[in-house]
């Protein structure tokens, strides 16, 4: 990947102007955290890697409509989320068959492999996954990644207080999920961070 | 939505704030990185296509000519390297049909020869070619029927199989190094004869995002004339 020293908004600029590399290096700078959020706020890869691309594309056709009222991270990420929700509110039946692996090609699983890392990553999963759309976005902006509720509130396009309801609720359901399954944490155990709030970790604004 | 909004205990908090912990932030893996990107390059390229020759796709239908259903039937063949003996059939040679309104030229199309680093052969079913005895596998896919799952690599890299197709019914069908510059996990929703630029085609359309692959099949292995959107297709 080429460095670039040009800011987002200046890659966003050159790219509206014709710059034909410009995009692809906004995309590779926000790649990482842009999956994360469409893979946790999704049922699975597959449907995240699909609302990736296709707000990807979205933001490439639209780039001219950004304003600049918020970071173009920002914006980057509403629209990632805003395909992740889409897809779940539209998402049909629709069965496809994988074929199975032969060691040949890249799969989109993720690389790590540890049947501990694997089996801790389906719970958090799968706790997120019964939460509804709206309230699991906002629990994974805010918790999982970091966002602080102003900035999760401006990449939801919802206030901020709206975000900490959904927030909230979204904690209390994942508790009372582990806890009905006997998975919660064992608060016992020496605890490492601060307790959930607003301000859980530090995170883009 | 009136629901209290009971303050979690701090033993909630701490243990929840460790859950959360526990995940890792995922990376993008490198397949959709790469797929990302190569749709994103898909767009710029298209964005300054206007200047670039017309794509016509002959509309799917089974009741085109017998030329052009034979023609798409061998291209197919041509496409993934299914050596059936096709010297003698005249099904080979030249057709024509209609494509918007106008006569496309459909020059004479070859199976595979040998040397093709694809192996696989196309198992699609119960065509009216198989039908009819006439030894000939090639089908115009239906639409959403055919999912691709692994076109993130040149065969050259990944092998004679790497590139596969499955449809819902388990058929498969292996494609030609050039298709796998098709993104990972596109939905392949077409293979149909057409032409470009007054050349004949076939024309390979796939979802996500809406890429075409234009190929010439009068070389071998077939070469990609154009790699576009499918919404510039005709």
């Amino acid at each position: 990947m080429t460095t670039d020293d040009r800011s987002d908004e200046d890659l966003l600029q050159a790219h509206v102007a014709g710059d034909p590399e410009a995009f692809g290096l906004l995309f590779g700078r926000h790649a990482d955290r842009l999956w994360a959020v469409a893979l946790r706020t999704s049922r699975d890869p597959e449907e995240a890697a699909d609302a990736v691309q296709d707000a990807m594309i979205s933001a490439f056709r639209r780039a001219q409509t950004f304003r600049g009222q918020s970071k173009v991270s920002t914006w980057l990420h509403r629209i990632v989320v805003n395909a992740c929700l889409d897809r779940m509110r539209s998402r049909r039946a629709r069965p496809t068959v994988s074929l199975p692996e032969q060691g040949v090609g890249q799969t989109l699983a993720e690389p790590r492999d540890l049947i501990e890392e694997h089996e801790t990553r389906l719970t958090v999963r799968s706790a997120l996954l019964q939460l509804p759309p709206e309230q699991r976005a906002a629990v994974v902006l805010v918790d999982l990644e970091g966002w602080t509720v102003e900035g999760a509130a401006r990449v939801l396009d919802c206030p901020a207080g709206t975000v900490k309801s959904r927030c909230h609720r979204g904690r209390q359901r994942l508790a009372e999920i582990l806890r009905n399954r006997g998975e919660l944490p064992n608060v016992t155990e020496q605890s490492r961070e601060p307790a959930v709030g607003e301000t859980l970790r530090g995170g883009p604004a | 939505m009136t629901q209290e909004q009971t303050p979690l205990s701090p033993e909630d908090q701490q243990a929840l704030a460790r859950f959360f912990e526990s995940e890792p932030r995922p990376q993008i893996p490198p397949a959709v990185r790469r797929s990302v990107a190569d749709a994103i390059a898909a767009e710029a390229r298209n964005r300054g296509g206007e200047q670039e020759p017309r794509v016509v796709r002959v509309p799917r239908t089974w009741q085109r000519s017998y030329y052009v259903t034979a023609a798409a039937s061998v291209a197919a063949v041509a496409l993934v390297g299914l050596a059936v003996p096709l010297a003698s059939d005249n099904r080979t040679g030249t057709g024509t049909t209609t494509a918007g309104g106008s006569v496309v030229e459909c020059p004479k199309l070859v199976p595979a020869a040998s040397g093709h680093r694809y192996t696989e052969a196309t198992m699609w079913q119960d065509t009216e070619h198989m039908r009819d005895g006439e030894g000939c596998a090639g089908h115009v896919a239906e639409p959403d029927d055919v999912v691709s799952s692994e076109l993130s690599a040149p065969v050259a890299e990944a092998g004679p199989a790497a590139v596969r197709a499955v449809t819902g019914s388990g058929s498969a069908v292996a494609m030609p190094e050039c298709v796998a510059r098709l993104s990972l996990g596109s939905r392949i929703s077409g293979v149909d004869i057409g032409s470009y630029s007054g050349h004949a085609a076939v024309v390979i359309t796939a979802h996500r995002p809406e890429q075409v692959l234009v190929l010439d099949c009068d070389s071998n292995p077939p070469v990609v004339m154009a790699q576009r959107l499918e919404r510039s297709i005709e």
